[in-house]
């Protein structure tokens, strides 16, 4: 059952209706039902690894509070019979089964994903090597299904664990309601990851049928929709007509497409969360926001704090932080600040977790070299900027350049697309190799003339077409740059007159029917991210 | 939600179904196709003014000329067809019609069940069911026969594969929901543009016969010997013959099954006359036209009155639609309502399929006529 489908706006109506209809103390129960349910429709074979992952991260979470409970029940009784020294002992000792806890329940949970997921590109690339030994056994490719929404619920449930292990929550008790915080179907396909403190209080408590409320997660599902089926599924024929046919086209027209990926890929995540949360909205739970405007950054270090926040925030929370404030990093530090300064010495174990986060984006995204390389560009850009800060400030000054000015913004937004779309052809290329074919096409052949010819129409967009997708990225421009002064949209409108209200609200309906790519002959597309 | 809210959001929902509404009429299959203008002038007929009807495939609305049928007898006669109509769906046709009108004579073509292309694609289902009015219940009816037939037929002769990559060849899925919203797969007619016959509806003149190019002549139209003696006709299609022959008694239905003249190979020959076969069995009349001496009498002439291997051209309707009136006139006693002011609209349709017929042929009907 595809998010954009008349069968999911079906189930959604039929879960809301029964959900306000039930007594609030098991509607929790009817989302958990609702949201198995949804699974099961969507990937039968799989449900198993949902179930699995479910129960291994409960009876962890479980372990690590009674772990967390003995430490602290053991202090407070011996407050005064312990010495510091005994204390932090104990501790120590705790310390090390919690840690045992979480990296076998890291281990058990990642396994499954990086089995289910990585395996056949591990034994790919064993094969060539072996085969460089003239080695003839080989590791066979496995028929592996990849279960829906595994790359997300994985790292919800991992987020889970590494919380209790700190300290910041206790666990759950009731597998049932455990369950859900996982599941919950909204989020399963593509995010946003979720944090437990946050979700879960969310999902239990019942909420009531509240008029303004439920109009503002359908506005919300009718925005995703329009982002879907009117620019990603617009663009893709042409994205895809350039990626799939790259040795054919060079120059303007390469770059052009993976800028048109980058819009593709944004209205298509972006639409699909706007689906997730205004349908999360109308049940009364608030999802995480995924994209503030990511194409407003000024830097690529702004883009991804802007894009995809949840992945970005997870990193930082359970990557970045506890590399960078780790001992054997320090030590890094301090070995670099002899060697090349205080500053590099400063930030040298900030540039490397950053690097480490970001070739795990990259390797996050999919199981190729491509996936691999796209990491290493964001993590070169945004790792790099941070060793490189004071010279960039430098350059600047030598140069008499006015930061503070719309001009350079502006360069700054305009650069950043560069390099985001440069970026792209890694992530949207068939292999490592096409993606770097088609850069060097784009830089190699001058072409400029092809922008302007009539036959860029037939390259999977017509004129009409054009002119939607145009049409339609410029309202997305005036959302978002209305979104960038603080205005909020559903809200303002929310204010106007009846007739104006219903005019844009009947208005968008209309557009999404009428210029939505669907129907005969058109292919259904999943989701980008949720073959992530 | 307090009283206001609810109420508005009444007044809300129900502004958006109207809107729907529009759209899903604006944007229907193309309103200016032969099946669409002649389901919509079947509409536009009065009720209980249609004496009898013809359905089929695109042979009918070829091969027939309502108005002349009704200038030489004063009966009204509609073909009921489109282009690749399933025969499975023959009876959610005459459902269709049976709405609004009660035919003295159902005529049923049976060259459906040809080994020639029996299975119904997608176009084949989509040129009837979305062309009826897209509310009624008969459409829903036809696309579960018609896909019921489709894996029966597959059950029976074995899976077809459909090597035409196109959409409209494509097989009939009931998944698709375009089927059943019409709208799905016709929204996307603002990038070919919409036409006025969009927004009102646009009658075919001649009520229901081809209005298309009426000179149209194909050459070496290969005929092959009439074969009357034999039939051969698989089980499954007499059932299918038999299932229409059961619906016609349970209606209480005048039926008579005809075979028009058409191009037809030796095995065809014997599957059109196994199909008649089961209708006498059934004790029901037939007449097929594909015999030696039909085609003498009519004055078929295959080098002159085909416009492809299959259908006739103008001039092979005219003959056609003579014969046929001269055989319902001898054989059934429908009122001839000719100088019936109620019927003004069939006069009219006469007088402009003359000078159809005389723009293309560059002679009067009349003359045409006195020639055969």
């Amino acid at each position: 059952m595809a998010f954009v489908s008349i069968q999911f706006l079906l189930f959604l109506l039929a879960v809301c209706v029964i959900y306000f209809i039930l007594p609030g103390k098991v509607r929790w129960t009817w989302l958990l039902i609702s949201s198995y349910a949804f699974y099961l429709i969507n990937d039968i074979r799989a449900v198993i690894f949902l179930i699995l992952t479910t129960v291994i991260v409960f009876i962890a979470g479980l372990a690590l509070g009674r772990l967390n409970a003995t430490q602290e029940a053991y202090l407070l009784e011996n407050k005064g019979t312990l010495s510091r020294a005994e204390k932090k002992t104990f501790k120590e000792q705790n310390t090390r089964k919690k840690r045992r806890v979480v990296l076998l329940t890291i281990l058990a949970s990642l396994g499954i994903l990086i089995f289910l997921k990585y395996f056949n590109f591990f034994a790919e690339n064993i094969n060539v090597v072996l085969s460089g030994f003239s080695v003839k056994a080989k590791i066979p490719a496995l028929n592996l299904l990849l279960p829906l929404g595994i790359s997300f619920y994985t790292l919800q449930a991992i987020g889970y664990v590494i919380d209790i292990y700190r300290g910041k929550y206790s666990p759950d008790k009731n597998l049932a309601k455990f369950a859900l915080f996982l599941s919950f179907f909204p989020q399963i396909v593509q995010g946003p990851i979720a944090r437990y403190d946050q979700l879960a209080k969310q999902l239990y408590v019942p909420h009531k049928f509240e008029y303004e409320r439920v109009t503002m997660g359908i506005q919300l599902i009718l925005w995703g929709f329009m982002k879907k089926l009117m620019i990603a599924d617009r663009i893709a024929p042409f994205v895809d007509e350039i990626f799939n046919n790259y040795t054919g086209y060079g120059g303007f027209i390469t770059l052009l497409a993976a800028f048109g990926y980058g819009i593709q890929v944004y209205a298509d995540f972006s639409g699909g969360m706007d689906i997730a949360r205004g349908a999360a909205q109308i049940l009364g739970i608030d999802l995480a926001i995924n994209f503030e405007r990511p194409y407003f950054a000024r830097s690529i270090s702004e883009f991804w704090r802007r894009w995809h926040i949840t992945l970005g925030s997870w990193m930082k929370d359970y990557v970045f932080y506890p590399l960078a404030l780790s001992k054997p990093f320090n030590k890094l530090g301090k070995n670099m600040r002899k060697l090349f300064g205080n500053y590099v010495g400063k930030v040298f174990p900030t540039f490397l977790s950053m690097f480490i986060v970001f070739l795990l984006v990259g390797v996050w995204h999919g199981s190729s070299w491509k996936y691999v390389a796209y990491g290493i560009w964001n993590g070169v850009f945004i790792a790099g900027s941070i060793l490189l800060e004071p010279v960039y400030v430098k350059i600047a000054e030598k140069l008499k350049i006015n930061t503070q000015c719309f001009s350079w913004a502006f360069f700054q937004c305009l650069r950043t697309i560069f390099l985001c779309s440069i970026g792209r052809f890694f992530s949207r290329a068939g292999s490592l190799i096409a993606a770097l074919k088609m850069i060097k096409s784009t830089f190699t052949v001058f072409n400029p003339y092809a922008l302007t010819s009539s036959s860029i129409f037939e390259l999977g967009i017509n004129q009409k077409n054009m002119i939607v997708l145009i049409g339609m990225c410029m309202i997305l421009l005036i959302v978002g740059t209305m979104q960038e002064r603080g205005i909020h949209i559903r809200e303002t409108l929310a204010k106007q007159n009846l007739y104006f209200r219903w005019l844009i609200y009947l208005g968008a309906l209309a557009a999404l029917l009428v210029f939505g790519v669907y129907g005969n002959g058109v292919e259904s597309t999943v989701f980008i991210y949720q073959q992530f | 939600m307090t009283r206001k809210q609810f109420l508005r959001m009444v007044l809300f929902l129900s502004v958006t179904f109207c809107m729907i509404f529009v759209l899903f009429s604006i944007f229907k299959s193309n309103q200016n196709t032969n099946n669409t203008r002649r389901w919509n002038a079947f509409y536009a007929e009065e009720n209980n003014s249609v004496d009898a009807i013809l359905v089929g495939a695109s042979m009918v609305d070829r091969n027939w000329v309502s108005p002349l049928a009704w200038n030489n007898s004063g009966i009204t006669i509609f073909p009921i067809s489109s282009a690749g109509f399933p025969i499975a769906a023959a009876t959610s046709a005459i459902d269709e019609v049976l709405k609004t009108q009660s035919p003295d004579l159902v005529m049923i073509e049976v060259h459906g069940v040809r080994s020639y292309s029996p299975y119904a694609r997608q176009s084949d289902l989509r040129n009837f069911v979305d062309s009826i009015h897209y509310t009624s219940l008969n459409r829903l009816k036809a696309i579960k026969k018609v896909a019921a037939y489709n894996e029966a037929y597959e059950q029976e002769f074995g899976e077809v594969v459909i090597n035409n990559s196109s959409p409209s060849a494509a097989k009939i899925d009931l998944s698709d929901w375009s089927y059943y919203i019409p709208f799905i797969n016709y929204h996307s007619r603002w990038e070919t543009g919409l036409q006025k016959e969009d927004f009102t509806k646009a009658p075919n003149k001649f009520k229901g016969a081809s209005d298309m190019r009426s000179r149209r002549t194909a050459t070496e139209v290969q005929s092959y010997p009439p074969l009357t003696d034999q039939s051969d006709l698989s089980p499954f299609f007499q059932d299918v013959i038999q299932e229409i022959i059961d619906y016609g008694e349970e209606k209480n239905l005048n039926m008579l099954f005809i075979a028009l003249p058409t191009v037809l190979s030796e095995e065809e020959y014997k599957e059109v006359n196994g199909a008649l076969e089961v209708a006498q069995n059934a004790g029901l009349p037939t007449l097929n036209m594909n015999t030696a001496e039909c085609y003498t009498d009519m004055n078929l002439n295959f080098d002159e009155d085909f416009m492809d291997s299959v259908h006739l051209n103008s001039k092979g309707a005219v003959k056609t639609t003579a014969y046929i009136t001269e055989y319902i006139k001898d054989n059934y006693d429908i009122e001839d309502k000719r100088n019936n002011p109620q019927y003004k609209s069939w006069d009219t349709a006469w007088e402009d399929y003359q000078v159809f017929f005389e723009a293309g042929w560059d002679m009067s009907l009349e003359d045409y006529m006195s020639q055969q």
